[in-house]
């Protein structure tokens, strides 16, 4: 007896799930018409600015034998269909368990053995190599843009342009973050579905704020406040680590400064005077050098 | 002729210079004593250090752990058990740490099943290209897992293997027999081969030989591949995350990253519980066979 395996697309789309689950933490963000990458509050000249920071993640639905997409009606599950998907281990481990009963609730009502497994962000890359390698595996694979890029896989991933097409109709076109995690511009298809995006404003205390001059809207400013706010006994927060958060926040820093990790030309240019500036403004919002420092972290 | 020599001893112990060169062994001998032993407390604060470290961690309370002015070492709050409760009640833990000891008895098998036969071969039948065929053989096992994943994945699906704990049964051996073999080789060249030759003429075969003969005063031989296979198998990671999908057929270097290192959150009291706890056995078995791991490496080695 062969057991047919459902496509991803019928799952998202005859499950309903498109709109409740996967896909619905990204609607908001997704289908915003024009979002900006990187958002500057204050442009103070001769100081730096103060951005806002953005990550992307996408779904992308992994075709063991890459076959295009066709047109024909999405039939009904049968009740020995399959569905495998690979989820990225949440931070909020509660989450985990969520989606995983929402998943198999989902099953149960539409007759697929669902399965769902989890993985490290950090593993992404090595389990996708191999599943590609094996030309099996997941049918669905949650990605995450920040680790590893969806462009590398997608000749092995189905064409979701129709998909795509079909939300957009009913929410609006898709961002431009979100083009850049899902659409092939070679081709002009979709090979992932974005469903999140996700920006990273700095939060403040309005009321420790107001007593040191109000809202920072440079980093000079960041600085400043923060050196009285520490003598306040109220020390500001930012993360240094190997982690993506620190990774974002401080980027935000170096193009504050002017500076940059890589230009438009994809060189390399990290090793200049406004990123040299720009680690130095770390340097005293980290450290008491001059008596004065946040002492952050 | 004696009786001078006899008179010597007790002038020259009364000898200034004699005294002196005395003082100066005993200062040496007691400055090679405090140096040994300074080496020997180094030595054993490095190897213990990461176990007290997962130990402690293990269970310190979230604010002693992060709280940068306590210090480090020590518990400045009293001891928990939210990271066992954790790593127990809320994560696959105990059948993670169950996979990995079958798949781990299991490989071990199979390379004693093989190593041992393919190292007498190479040692005792494969004359002059044992040398090179031993080479090789240790060659295959430096290609790393990183780049060997990749062409095994289409392999393991092949065999239908994917996502089972036999997928990896099946691969750890590419990566334990090698080395096992050459072990084995060293260590069975270094066996007298006149032993075996009485056996042979005493009107035992070959294989009998081997079995009754040279297994048993190559024990420790033995003793090495089996915890050095069972090692390899307990720390592997590359295939166990290609290979193995669903939480339940993980093993515990895949299991624990994926449960406790969640995106840039690290629950680092349940990760060192979960390392320490994993890292036990292993070390009990080290020492228990310490003395005889040490001649086998030793053994292996005079060849």
């Amino acid at each position: 007896m062969t057991q047919r395996k459902m496509t991803r697309r019928e799952f998202l789309k005859n499950a309903g799930i498109a709109g409740a689950g996967l896909v619905a933490a990204g609607l908001a963000g997704c289908a915003a018409p024009t979002p900006a990458v990187v958002k500057e509050t204050v442009v103070v000249p001769g100081t730096p600015q103060v951005v806002e920071k953005v990550v992307e993640k996408v779904v992308t639905a992994v075709a063991p034998t890459a076959a295009p997409a066709t047109a024909t009606p999405v039939p009904k599950p049968t009740k020995t269909a399959n569905l495998k998907l690979q989820l990225i281990s949440h931070f909020v481990a509660g989450y985990d368990d969520w989606i995983k009963q929402f998943a198999m609730d989902w099953g149960k009502a539409n007759g697929v053995n669902v399965t769902v497994d989890f993985v490290s962000n950090l593993d992404l890359a090595a389990r996708g190599a191999a599943e590609v390698a094996a030309q099996k595996g997941h049918d669905i694979v949650q990605w995450d843009q920040a680790v590893s890029s969806p462009f590398l896989w997608k000749n092995h991933a189905v064409d979701l342009t129709d998909l795509v097409k079909e939300i957009e109709g009913k929410y609006g076109k898709f961002s431009t973050v979100a083009q850049q995690a899902g659409f092939d511009n070679a081709t002009n298809t979709w090979f992932s579905f974005p469903i999140f995006y996700m920006a990273f404003p700095s939060l403040y205390r309005k009321d420790l704020w107001d007593q040191v001059g109000g809202f920072p809207d440079t980093w000079e400013k960041v600085l400043e406040g923060g050196r009285k706010l520490k003598a306040m006994g109220n020390p500001l927060g930012l993360p240094i680590s190997r982690g993506s958060d620190a990774n974002v926040n401080w980027r935000g820093v170096i193009w504050s400064f002017g500076g940059a990790v890589q230009d438009k030309d994809q060189k390399i240019v990290i090793n200049s005077p406004a990123v040299i500036e720009a680690v130095k403004f770390a340097r005293a919002l980290q450290r008491d050098d001059d008596g004065r420092g946040t002492r952050l972290g | 002729m004696y009786q001078p020599r006899v008179a010597r001893k007790p002038y020259a112990r009364t000898q200034p210079q004699s005294v002196s060169k005395h003082k100066k062994w005993t200062l040496t001998y007691l400055f090679k004593r405090v140096l040994f032993y300074t080496l020997v407390i180094a030595l054993v604060i490095f190897a213990a250090l990461p176990f007290y470290w997962m130990f402690i961690t293990a269970f310190k309370t979230e604010h002693d752990l992060y709280n940068l002015k306590a210090i480090p070492y020590i518990f400045n709050e009293p001891p928990t058990l939210q990271h066992m409760d954790l790593l127990f009640n809320r994560t696959a833990f105990v059948q993670w740490l169950q996979n990995t000891f079958v798949v781990g008895g299991l490989v071990v098998a199979i390379t004693l099943l093989i190593a041992i036969p393919a190292g007498y071969a190479l040692a005792r039948l494969a004359g002059r290209y044992s040398e090179p065929l031993g080479i090789g053989m240790f060659l295959t096992y430096l290609v790393p897992p990183t780049l060997l994943f990749i062409p095994l994945s289409p392999v393991v699906s092949r065999l239908g293997l994917q996502d089972s704990l036999w997928a990896l049964v099946v691969i750890y051996p590419t990566f334990t027999i090698p080395f096992c073999t050459w072990l084995m080789m060293g260590f069975f060249k270094a066996v007298p081969i006149e032993i075996e030759e009485a056996a042979l003429i005493d009107g035992d075969s070959r294989m009998g030989a081997l079995v009754h003969v040279v297994l048993p005063v190559s024990l420790p031989g033995i003793f090495t591949i089996i915890i050095f296979a069972f090692t390899l198998c307990v720390q592997e990671f590359v295939y166990a995350l290609t290979f193995i999908s669903s939480t339940a057929n993980k093993t515990i270097t895949v299991g624990v990253p994926t449960d406790l290192m969640r995106g840039d959150l690290f629950f680092w009291g349940s990760l060192m519980a979960a390392a320490l706890i994993a890292g036990i056995p292993v070390a009990i078995v080290y020492n228990l066979f310490l003395d005889r791991f040490l001649v086998g490496i030793t053994g292996g080695a005079v060849r």
